[in-house]
């Protein structure tokens, strides 16, 4: 029986198919699904608004302090004139060496205060403001404030000793006495460029895909606000589909050219291997803000993470659990991805550390349809009802979690057994859209976080209402509770925050400095500090719990916990 | 529960994974038989339905109406995909069409992904939720219904290819256009409605797959990948093969857990498979070259 012959009918001769040949619609094809496929992955953000209010001014603050102080800090306000800050731009120096980031107690106004004054002197100060209304300098404080607009303050660290403290009002920073020119890579005089890979499709998707939206709220805002020194801020964002090949080959085409910084970088897996093949070293490129938690991030001297790593997260856990009478544990984690690695290696020395013992350990391929035969293996370990495990982490991408609830039945299968019943959730799980998906077998689950999520009581706090609207007005109906949202609007905060501090004369080392002396306080998290050597900014988590029933999500719980730092750091 | 009950039920529950893998393994093989083309938009075409159902539900269409359409949608799909991506470039050879089908399978991802997010969603069952429990695990009623549904399929295509004139027609134009065309089938037709039968089995799998994991623009249509394998395994020429296939795809993916050590060994199950689809080939030799199909399709 022939196979091929006859399959193959005359193309008609007249119609469509005359004026276009195969080769031709093949190609039309093809570039089609490109565009497609490249418009909805690459995206430039160039914002949008005006520029700042009038009157831009910078509020230069040199000041002596003790102890052979090199006193050379520069404060520069920008702000005013975009409609989404309202009064209150905060500002003031503040003891020891912090950058204040955060949403005006009088609503609306963020604040960005700072000093470059390392511990224990106190940065003085004597800011101007500019048309927004006066900022008393202030010292130690930045508090009342009146002014306009958005203002990034930051003093520049000198070497060792203390340097001049933040202050200022609200003023916006392309006056002309900001203005630069080209100063570093990707730096002109009128922009900044920056790059970032992102999550667009596949399995991370799900937790990923809305950070190029919290990055771009904090550009916009920024950019409305008459850009960094008239500076405006440009993103380039290209999906790699958290490839980590293709990751690092995007990265290294970013680090080739005009691009000052990467910021973000949400996608995890190309970045880790672009560290650790030394190309971010070699490039000398700031990685800024990064939120990808994996801990190759936490051991580069060009990367500054905003994330609690998966690690810490992990210890954290296995602390908590053991602090609540857990001695048998059990962990289910993505053997995929190198944070489900790295996390539950973490998690099984920690338990084992603390003299607890893992009796059930499953790691699951992502893409299956089903984990019956899995979840028997693990129940069979770990027990269900009254079983063995008294604590389960699910370290999991959410679609790989709900698939896990679904091969689990009875009480409690997949999850901690009786008393004390613990089953935590990774902040990879910390998503409304998985909460309310995952509805009753998700009931009780503990989930961390190390941020402030837009949830009582910490929702209150002026910087996570601002995070919220902000996001909000990118897009309106995003789950703003997702927490690497959250982080990718922090990491580019944080960004903005530098940059303001080595504005006009914006270079890269002065960014490194900048970042490794500064400490970055943000109602979105704890307070920041990164030094040459200690990379971990974010040592801390706090948890949340779900509660559903009767089939719905109805919200999170705050369990109280403070902030629990990592046992090993 | 002693070893062999370990075994026992582990079989029970890799059933689910054998239904999935089977019915896609059927609809790319009907394809593939009416055209020579190895439809890699296999996954859109199971995913696309799904998003219809939950969009028809949204919209309070009752189940009864709205499971037809979604079904239809996905033969509709098919329909289109043949006549858009595959029969234009068939002077151009099969390369060139199993090309036009990448391209649909990017292009539904990215339309799946704007209209519905990329957040996994709670699709809409077609089966009750009835959690049966298994050993110390659980298998849904809608898993089983999974692997019940292929059960059908199988024997249905048996009987239709096998028993009637329709069927017969089928075959013919599939293994002989020419032929067929001189005894006046119109092959074209046939063609078409083989891949409207496909895309309503890559439908009617991906809703029911959909129901019991969870519906994702991204992850649904990867899991008609293992499906290509069950295909290859049974030979890509008849749909008893295409069974067949299905089943070591789904207990070696199901069963693996099982093993003590390999549980816990990165990428085993893919391994084993990998090694069988060797095997399986270098015994087969020729016969197992994509272009090179004999037998008959039952």
């Amino acid at each position: 029986m022939e196979a091929d012959t006859g399959m193959s009918t005359p193309v008609p001769s007249n119609g469509p198919g005359a004026q276009w040949s195969p080769g031709m619609k093949l190609v039309a094809v093809f570039v089609a699904g490109a565009l497609f496929g490249a418009f909805s992955s690459v995206e430039i953000s160039k914002g949008s608004g005006g520029g700042g209010g009038g009157g831009g001014q910078v509020a230069s603050d040199f000041s002596g302090g003790g102890g052979g102080a090199e006193g050379d800090g520069t404060d520069v306000a920008f702000g005013g004139g975009g409609e989404d800050f309202a009064e209150g731009g905060d500002f003031g120096a503040d003891a020891g060496s912090s950058t204040d980031f955060g949403g005006s107690d009088s609503g609306g106004g963020s604040e960005f205060g700072s000093t470059g004054a390392t511990s224990g002197d106190v940065g003085t100060s004597s800011g101007t403001t500019s048309s927004g209304g006066s900022a008393p300098a202030s010292s130690g404080g930045g508090k009342p404030r009146q002014g306009s607009g958005v203002t990034v303050g930051g003093g520049t660290s000198g070497g060792g000793g203390t340097t001049g403290g933040g202050t200022g009002g609200g003023g916006t920073g392309s006056g002309s006495g900001c203005k630069g020119g080209k100063s570093d890579k990707g730096v002109s005089a009128s922009a900044i460029k920056v790059a970032s890979t992102v999550v667009l499709d596949g399995p991370g998707a799900s937790l990923l895909s809305s950070s190029p939206v919290g990055m771009r709220a904090v550009i916009n805002k920024t950019n409305r606000a008459g850009g960094v020194c008239g500076r405006r801020i440009e993103l380039t964002t290209v999906n790699d589909s958290w490839d980590a090949a293709r990751g690092q080959q995007i990265l290294r085409r970013f680090m080739e050219e005009d691009y000052f910084a990467l910021t973000v970088v949400p996608s995890s897996e190309g970045l880790g291997q672009a560290i650790d093949s030394g190309d971010v070293e070699k490039a000398g490129i700031p990685v800024v803000g990064t939120d990808g938690m994996r801990i190759n991030q936490y051991k580069s001297a060009w990367v500054w993470p905003v994330a609690t790593a998966t690690v810490s997260t992990m210890r954290i856990i296995a602390q908590h659990a053991y602090s609540k009478g857990a001695r048998k544990f059990g962990i289910v984690w993505d053997q995929k991805f190198r944070f489900g690695i790295e996390g539950a290696t973490a998690y099984k020395d920690q338990v084992k550390k603390l003299g607890g013992s893992v009796v059930a350990d499953m790691p699951l391929d992502p893409d299956k349809p089903s984990y019956g035969t899995e979840a028997q293996t693990f129940n069979r370990a770990c027990g269900t009802g009254n079983g063995n495990c008294e604590a389960v982490a699910l370290l999991l991408v959410p679609s790989t979690a709900l698939t896990w609830r679904n091969a689990n039945s009875g009480e409690n299968a997949g999850r901690a057994g009786k008393a004390p019943k613990l089953t935590y959730g990774h902040q990879t799980l910390f998503t409304d859209d998985f909460a309310s998906a995952c509805r009753d077998w998700c009931d009780g689950m503990i989930v961390w976080t190390g941020y402030n999520p837009p949830i009582p009581p910490v929702d209150t706090k002026p910087g996570v209402a601002k995070f919220v609207a902000d996001v909000r007005a990118e897009r309106a109906g995003i789950d703003f509770r997702n927490q690497f949202l959250e982080g990718a609007y922090l990491g580019m905060s944080l960004f903005v925050d530098a940059v303001g501090g080595c504005s006009p004369e914006l270079t890269r080392a002065c960014l490194k400095n900048r970042l490794n002396s500064v400490e970055f306080k943000s109602d979105l998290s704890n307070s920041l500090k990164w030094t040459a050597n200690a990379r971990n900014a974010n040592k801390t988590a706090q948890a949340f719990q779900i509660e559903a029933s009767g089939g719905s999500f109805n919200g999170w719980r705050y369990l109280q916990t403070g902030w629990v730092k990592d046992p090993a750091l | 529960m002693g070893v062999l009950g370990q075994w026992i039920t582990g079989i029970v529950l890799s059933l689910p994974l054998v239904g999935v893998y089977a019915i896609f393994a059927i609809g790319i093989v009907l394809m593939y038989r009416a055209s020579k083309v190895l439809n890699l938009a296999h996954g859109v075409m199971a995913t696309f339905p799904a998003y219809i159902l939950y969009a028809l539900s949204g919209w309070g269409i009752p189940l009864l109406i709205a499971l037809p359409l979604a079904i239809a949608a996905g033969g509709g799909l098919g329909y289109l995909v043949q006549k858009l991506f595959v029969a234009p470039f068939r002077s151009m050879g099969e390369t060139a069409q199993t090309v036009g089908t990448v391209v649909v399978l990017g292009l539904g991802i990215a339309i799946m992904a704007t209209l519905w997010g990329a957040a996994p969603l709670l699709a809409v069952g077609v089966f009750p939720e009835v959690t049966f429990t298994v050993g110390q695990s659980g298998v849904r009623l809608g898993e089983i219904g999974l692997f019940a549904t292929m059960l059908v399929i199988f024997f249905a295509l048996q009987t239709l290819f096998s028993t009637t004139d329709f069927g017969l027609l089928m075959r013919g134009s599939a293994e002989n256009p020419r032929a067929a065309s001189l005894m006046g089938v119109n092959p074209e037709l046939m063609t078409a409605l083989s891949w409207i039968l496909g895309g309503s089995l890559a439908g009617l799998a991906g809703i029911m797959l959909a129901g019991v994991t969870t519906l994702h623009p991204y992850s649904l249509p990867l899991q008609a990948l293992p499906g290509f394998l069950a295909a290859l395994l049974g030979g890509l020429g008849s749909i008893s093969g295409a069974v067949v296939g299905g089943a070591i795809v789904g207990f070696v993916l199901g069963l693996v857990p099982l093993v003590p050590g390999l549980v816990q060994l990165q990428g085993a199950p893919q391994l084993m498979l990998a090694i069988i689809g060797m095997v399986v080939m270098a015994r087969r030799g020729q016969t197992l070259v994509a272009t090179d199909v004999r037998g008959g399709i039952v």
